[in-house]
Formats: C-alpha cells, structure tokens, sequence
C-alpha cells in the first residue's frame, strides 16, 4: 500500500477514534438524562486547554495528563449537571426541550465567549513527541499509535466499567428503562451526576489527544458537537461499538475529504455523512429505533 | 374602560404607530431609521422561526440558512443587473427550494437531534459560502451595486415584518395552524387522527422559509455587503430565535414582545460592555431556561396586564373560522 | 351482517419477540366486540397493526375487503377506522374542541367545508357530554373527562369502526356505567365498535362477540357466555380452578 494512504488510514483512524469516545460520552449522558447536551463539544476544548496548559506549564505528557484530567473533569461534569441540567429535569415534557436547548446552548456560548476573552491566541497543538516507528518498512508516527493504543484501552475499561460495576450496571438500567430502573431502587439524581461527569471527562480526554494533532481555538465546541451527532447517529444511539465504529468512519471520512478536496472542505463531510444516513437508514447502524 | 372601549384604544394606537413609521423617513432621523429596519429584521426572522419552532415545535436552529440563501442569491443577481424585485423573488425561491429538498431527510430527526443538524446546516452553508469563491466571493464577501436604498429599504422591511406577524397570526387561527399543534403536541396522535405530517413538516418549513429568505435578500440590497460570518454566523442565528424564546415560543405576541424586550436591553448593555456579548447572550439564555422556558408571555405578570388591557388572543383555532 | 373489518393471520415480531401469532377475525357491521387477554397478550399491538400505526410482519387486514394493511395511521382515519388510547393522550395545550377538531379538519373521509368545522366537532362534544368544557384546555380536565374526550375526538373523524383501548380504567363505578352508556350509544349511531377491556362485567354487559389472546396467539372467539365457560380461557385468564368467579376488577 502507497505510503500517504497508510498515513490516510490512521490519521482517519485516530481522529475517528477521538470522536468515537467522545460521542460516546455523549451517548451515556443522553440515554440517562434525556436532554442532548449542546455544550459537550466544550468539555473537548476545555480538556485541549487543559491538557496544553499542564504540559507547558508543567512539562506533563498528554498521557499522564489524558489520566490526570479525568477526575478533573468527572467533578466539573458533575457540578455542571447539578448547577444546570438537575434543575430543568422536573420540567413538564413540553418544556423541556425549549428548556434543555437553551440552558445547555447558553451555556456553550458562555463558555465559549468567556475562553476566547482570555485566550487570545488559539493553542497550535502540543510539541510532544516521539521517534516514529518502522513497521515494515513503513514510517508511522508512534505517538499517533499510542494514542490509538490508548484510546482502545480506554474504551475496553470503560466496557468492564459498564457491565461490571454497580454504577455501570445503574446508566444501562436507566438507559433502557427509566420508569423500571426507579421501581427497583436506583436512584437516578446521583447516578444521572455521576454518567454526566464521565460523559465530561471522556470529552475532555479526547481533548487532550486532540491538541496533540490538531489546533484548537475556543470556537471548536459547537462545529465539534454536531459531528458528535453525526458519529451517534451514524452509530446508533447508546451502542459504545457503535459510537466507536460511528467516529471511525467519520474520522476516516474526514480524512479521505482533506486529502482529495482540500481542508476546507472536511468539515463538509460530516454533514454529508448525516443526510445520507438519515435518507437511507434512520437507525443507525447499530441503532434500534431512530 | 369595557373590553371593547380597550380593543378600539388598542386598534387606534396600532394606526397610530403605523402612522408614525410610515412619515418617519421625513423627519431626518436616519439613525433611527437604521435601527428601525434591523428591529423589523429581527422580527421577521423571530416570528417566521417561530412557525417551525414554535406552532409545531420543531426548533429549527438552522432558520437563518434561508436568511443567508435569499442574501446571497439576491447579492449574486444584483451584480448580474438583475431588477432588485426579481432578485428578492429568486432568493425566495431559492430558499423555498432548498427548505423542500432538505425536509425530506431532516425530518426524520426528533427533538434536539433535529435542533443540532439544523444547526449544524448553517456551518455547512457557512462552508460553501467560503469555499464557492467563484460564485459567492468567498471569505471576503460579496459586495452589491452600490445606491442610497435607506429608505425604500426600511419601508419594505417593515411591510415586510408586519406582513409576516400578519401570516403567523392567520395561520395560527386556521386549519393549517391546527395541524401544526397537532404535530407539537403529540406527533404520532397526530397521524392517527388524520394529520399528514409528513406534508405539513414541508409545508411549514416552506412557509418560514419565505420571509426570512425574503427579508435576507432586502437586507443585502440595503447593506450592500455580505459576507460568510454575516448571514451565516452565530449571531444571527440564535438572536431572533433566543428572541423567540424569551417572549414566548408557540405564540402569536410571544416572539413580537421578545424582539423590543432584547434589541432594547442589547441597545442597553451593549454600549455599556462592548465585550463578551456572546456570553451574555448565553447567560440570559441559561436563565430563561432555568427559570421561564415558557417566555415573557407566559409569567404570571404578562398574564395580569393583559387581563387588565383586555387585550391578547391565544394562538388558537378561531371559532370564526 | 356484512363484515365490516378481517385480519387474515396476521402476525406481529418485534426482533425477536413474536407479539402476535396468526389472529384470524371477522368483526360483523354495527356489533361490538371485545378483546380480552392477560397484560402482555398483545391486545393494543393488535389496534396499532389495524389502524395503521404497525405493519404486521405477516398476514392482512382488510377493511371493508379491501388491503389497509401497510397503509399509514392517517390514510387508515380518512378509510374510517379510528380509536381511543389506553393511557389518554389528547393534545395536551389544545382546547377540547381544538382536539376534536383535529379529527374533523383531517380524519374524515371528505374534508368538511370550512363553514362546517366547528358545527361538526361540538355535536360531538356534546354527544359524551363535554359541550361546556369547549374551551378548555385538554390538560386541565379530569380523567374521565379525558376519556371522553378521546372518544369524542375519534368520532370527529366519522369512523365506521372505533377501536376503545381500555376506556373504563381507572374509573369509578359510576363513572364507568357513564361510559357504558356512550358506548352504546356510538352502537345505536351503526358505530362498529372493537374494545380492549379487562373488566369482564362491562364486556359481558357490552359485547356481542369476545376475542381472547394471551401471548398474542387466540384461544377463544366467541359469545360472552361461551367464552367464560372455555377451560382454556379459564386457565390462562381467570386462573385454574376459579371457574366460577367471573369477578370485577373495578
């Protein structure tokens, strides 16, 4: 195979593994809380910032700092569910959604606005590196496998987590039947705060691998959170294989469109995604109903 | 005053307020003219929203893309010579178009995976506008003929708005309305009782396509420069749909009261911050959310003054009718 | 009596589950049947397959001998078949009358002119009795009260067969005798009526015929009395050994 299109292929992979595990945050808070966070893509940019600052700062490597910030995130994750979501749960089902827009698209374009007032230059990336690989006679970036390598273990753990643990078991139960999981005990405020703050924190450790690759500025979060849409509903929603495979063809989609048309024309290609997946197959891939 | 005394008193100082814009041009306050044409903008695109958003609750975040797509194709025509008549004309159809072509898939989305891939439809559009160098003068925008259309401008975006308050306020009382609650309220039930949905999801997104495309092409016409972040940026998007929503979503006074009650608070508190207006923005938005969803319209205190003026129709199919 | 309304083994999976297996029935013009079954059976699955809302996986269901099944939930209003919900639903904001009319503008088999709308959806305001609530919202009224009005709003569409998913739960005694009344009023109208019931005193009362699923197949299609007496319904319904209690659930 050429050289540039194995170069093509995990740069495709590795974004679409970065979207993956953040749609999937943003598939888990879905199914628990029912509102669609419109600020999710903020907790990319947030960690990016976060991840940028410590390792200039401090001299973290984005691994460590990938680990670091994920308890960070759980608790800004959970405060940001108790301090705006929590309050308009209890609102009658004909507001919500109003309601659920506005707070969480206020709160985007306020956390937004706010970064971009005290950060004036945007983040070009990370200068961590790593002598590349020679697999086969071919170049690869190491570092872009590690994160790979990364991402997938994170992704095995949060599986374990999900099936395993008791708070795991709490999201699918209240993902696939609130009404039943409320009958039988669980309770849903505590658990709801817990799957917001790791929806956040898988957000924010995307972020982290994505300054690695890529400039970041503050305005990133909303054009972000639309293809999360993209990846969740090409992947059905709540499926973490879905969200996976979702962010891969999307992230492989986007690479493929920068390569042959140019970079301007990438973001395009989420969109396109979309609409055709929505013409042709509502569910999603994984998906059982639309 | 009886409820009938305070109609008329309601009717008059409507004629008279009407009286007052119609001579204004001639009292040499063009500041106050600019700032009534951006007022009527504002208030075109909220109470056109509103009919997807509101009527039959389907919160179209991507309403300002028929704005962009009437300004550009006007912006285009008008280079080409076009008569400026014609070049409105074309942008609404334009729009209508691309609101027909784009029902078909979108409106298989619910909620607010609909409100995002609308949204997310303005940055596509954003894109091309900035990739079609050729045809829409890319990044750096599109300027039109140049010519002193201040006045006639500000004369038909305010027929133009009040045309459009007009139109929400017939089709709220007609069968056409009544179809689009049905669809608000309980879609499925809709379909079961008879409602095409499918054919009125179009219908209605066609219907609001046409002032905001219409109003996009008179503002390109009066401005005479557009470009990318103008009519496809985050400002003009959410303002006449927070707008909207402040006053009171799924109602005929709701986005009216909305458009004053923001544009004068931004009058306000833009002149004295001159930063972080978006956050502001986000802020009033959280906390309209939080604490009255329902809009202006909705709080126990619009309530009593409107019991006490005996004015305010429900939006609502008329018994008349 | 002709028939007014066949299913022709329809069967209904979803996934995996098999909701319905091959029901077969003939509903006769203007009489009432009533469909009883455990929780489960497959009882409102067999109203969304015959109004429209599912597509059966197999089998048809024919309407006047003519193929509905597959047509959608508004195609199959206007052809004249609608129905109530077991939880009622009526368009929450809506005003009564606003609910009806919805049904009169797009249910009917021919739109009434404009003249006639509201004409049309207060005569059956005023058939169940809810003429002064008009301009109500539908939000503020009582359950019973919402119940009637989901009865009024689907005979706004001028059915020829009405589908009743459970009208009477949650009911009170005398609240159910009320509804009794309107349902045999709607048959004295040449109304055809199918309801979902688990009160076994109104279906004995009301129908003319009983359909009975349990784990969506049928055991049993036949009279009131007889179907009591069946040891399968028996066993599967009313438990074994219990005969003899043919009880209210009121």
């Amino acid at each position: 195979m050429p050289d540039d299109v194995i170069q093509l292929l995990v740069g495709g992979l590795l974004l679409g593994g970065i979207y993956g595990l953040a749609a999937f945050g943003l598939s888990i808070s879905f199914g628990v809380l029912n509102v669609l966070n419109l600020a999710h893509g903020e907790f990319l940019m947030l960690g990016s910032l976060a991840a940028y600052c410590a390792f200039v700062g401090l001299g973290v490597n984005p691994f460590l700092g990938a680990v670091l910030i994920i308890p960070v995130f759980v608790l800004i994750g959970m405060g940001f569910y108790h301090v705006l979501l929590r309050p308009i749960s209890d609102k009658p089902p004909h507001q919500l959604p109003v309601a659920s827009i506005l707070v969480t698209l206020g709160a985007s374009l306020a956390i937004e606005d706010l970064t971009a007032f005290f950060w004036e230059r945007p983040i070009t990336g990370i200068a961590y590196s790593l002598p590349p690989l020679n697999i086969g006679g071919v170049v690869v970036s190491s570092l872009r496998l590690l994160i790979l390598l990364f991402i997938c273990a994170l992704a095995v753990v949060l599986q374990i987590y999900l099936k395993k643990t008791f708070t795991g078991k709490a999201i699918r139960a209240i993902t696939q039947c609130r009404d039943g999981a409320k009958v039988v005990g669980v309770p849903i405020a505590s658990v709801s705060a817990i799957t917001f703050g790791l929806a956040a924190a898988l957000a924010a450790c995307a972020g982290v691998f994505y300054v690695t690759l890529f400039t970041v500025t503050p305005v990133i979060g909303i054009p972000l959170t639309v293809k999360y849409l993209c990846v969740v509903v090409l992947g059905g929603m709540g499926s973490l294989v879905g969200s996976v495979v979702g962010g891969l063809i999307l992230g492989l989609a986007e690479a493929m469109t920068a390569y042959y048309l140019g970079a301007d024309w990438s973001p395009c290609a989420a969109f396109i995604l979309l609409i055709s997946i929505l013409i042709i197959r509502p569910s999603g891939l994984f998906g059982s109903n639309g | 005053m009886n409820k009938v005394q305070h109609s008329t008193a309601i009717y008059w100082s409507a004629a008279l307020a009407v009286a007052i814009l119609a001579v204004l041009p001639w009292l040499s306050v063009p500041y106050l003219l600019v700032w009534i044409f951006l007022l009527a903008v504002y208030l075109t695109l909220a109470v056109s929203y509103d009919i997807v958003g509101g009527y039959m609750g389907y919160m179209n975040l991507g309403h300002s893309v028929f704005f962009g797509l009437g300004a550009y194709t006007t912006a285009i025509l008008l280079n080409e010579g076009v008569h400026p008549v014609l070049a409105f004309g074309s942008g609404v159809v334009v729009a209508a178009c691309f609101g027909a072509l784009v029902s078909l898939p979108i409106f298989r989305l619910r909620g607010a995976y609909f409100s995002l891939a609308t949204f997310g439809l303005i940055s596509l559009m954003g894109i091309l506008a900035n990739n079609l160098r050729n045809l829409t003068g890319g990044s750096g925008g599109i300027s039109t003929p140049p010519g002193d259309h201040g006045t006639a401008a500000y004369y038909l975006s305010v027929v133009t708005a009040i045309a459009t308050v007009f139109i929400s306020r017939q089709l709220a009382r007609s069968k056409f309305g009544l179809a689009l609650f049905s669809i608000r309220e309980d879609e499925e039930a809709a379909r079961a009782f008879g409602t095409p949905t499918t054919m009125y999801k179009c219908l209605a997104l066609v219907v609001s396509s046409v002032p905001a495309s219409l109003i996009g092409g008179i503002y390109v016409w009066n401005v005479t420069y557009i470009s990318p972040p103008a009519v496809f940026g985050l400002e003009i998007a959410l303002s006449p749909i927070v707008m909207a929503m402040l006053g009171g979503t799924g109602t005929i006074a709701g986005p009216v009261i909305g458009v004053f009650f923001l544009t004068l608070v931004q009058e306000f508190l833009w002149t004295k911050m001159p930063y972080l207006h978006l956050t502001m923005y986000g802020i009033i938005m959280v906390l309209v959310g939080l604490f009255m969803p329902g809009g202006l319209v909705r709080t126990r205190l619009f309530r009593a003054i409107r019991e006490r003026l005996g004015i305010g129709e429900k939006a609502g199919y008329q018994r008349g009718n | 009596m002709a028939i007014i309304l066949e299913c022709q083994n329809i069967s209904k999976a979803f996934g995996g589950i098999a909701a319905l297996t091959n029901i077969n029935l003939r509903v006769e013009e203007g009489r009432i049947l009533g469909i009883i079954g455990p929780n489960g059976a497959g009882k409102t699955t067999l109203f969304n397959v015959i109004s429209g809302a599912l597509r059966p996986t197999r089998g048809k269901v024919l309407f006047q001998g003519r193929e509905i099944s597959g047509l959608g939930p508004d195609r199959v209003c206007r052809l004249g078949i609608s129905r109530t919900y077991q939880l009622a639903r009526p368009f929450a904001s809506l005003t009564a009358l606003e609910n009806v009319l919805v049904g009169v503008c797009f249910g009917r088999n021919s739109p009434p002119p404009r003249n006639r709308r509201v004409d049309l959806a207060m005569a059956e305001l005023e058939f169940v009795g809810l003429a002064a609530k008009a301009d109500q919202p539908a939000e503020n009224l009582t359950l019973v009260e919402k119940k009637h009005l989901e009865i009024a709003r689907a005979l706004g569409t001028d059915p020829k067969v009405i589908l009743l998913d459970e009208v009477v739960s949650g009911l009170t005694p005398s609240e159910t005798a009320g509804i009794i009344d309107t349902i045999k009023a709607i048959q004295r109208r040449g109304i055809t009526v199918m309801m979902i019931e688990h009160i076994l005193r109104v279906v004995m009362e009301l129908c003319d015929s009983v359909l009975v699923l349990h784990f969506g197949t049928q055991i049993a299609h036949d009279r009131p009395a007889e179907v009591v007496k069946d040891p399968q319904v028996i066993e599967a319904y009313l438990g074994r050994g219990e005969r003899d209690s043919v009880g209210c659930r009121g």
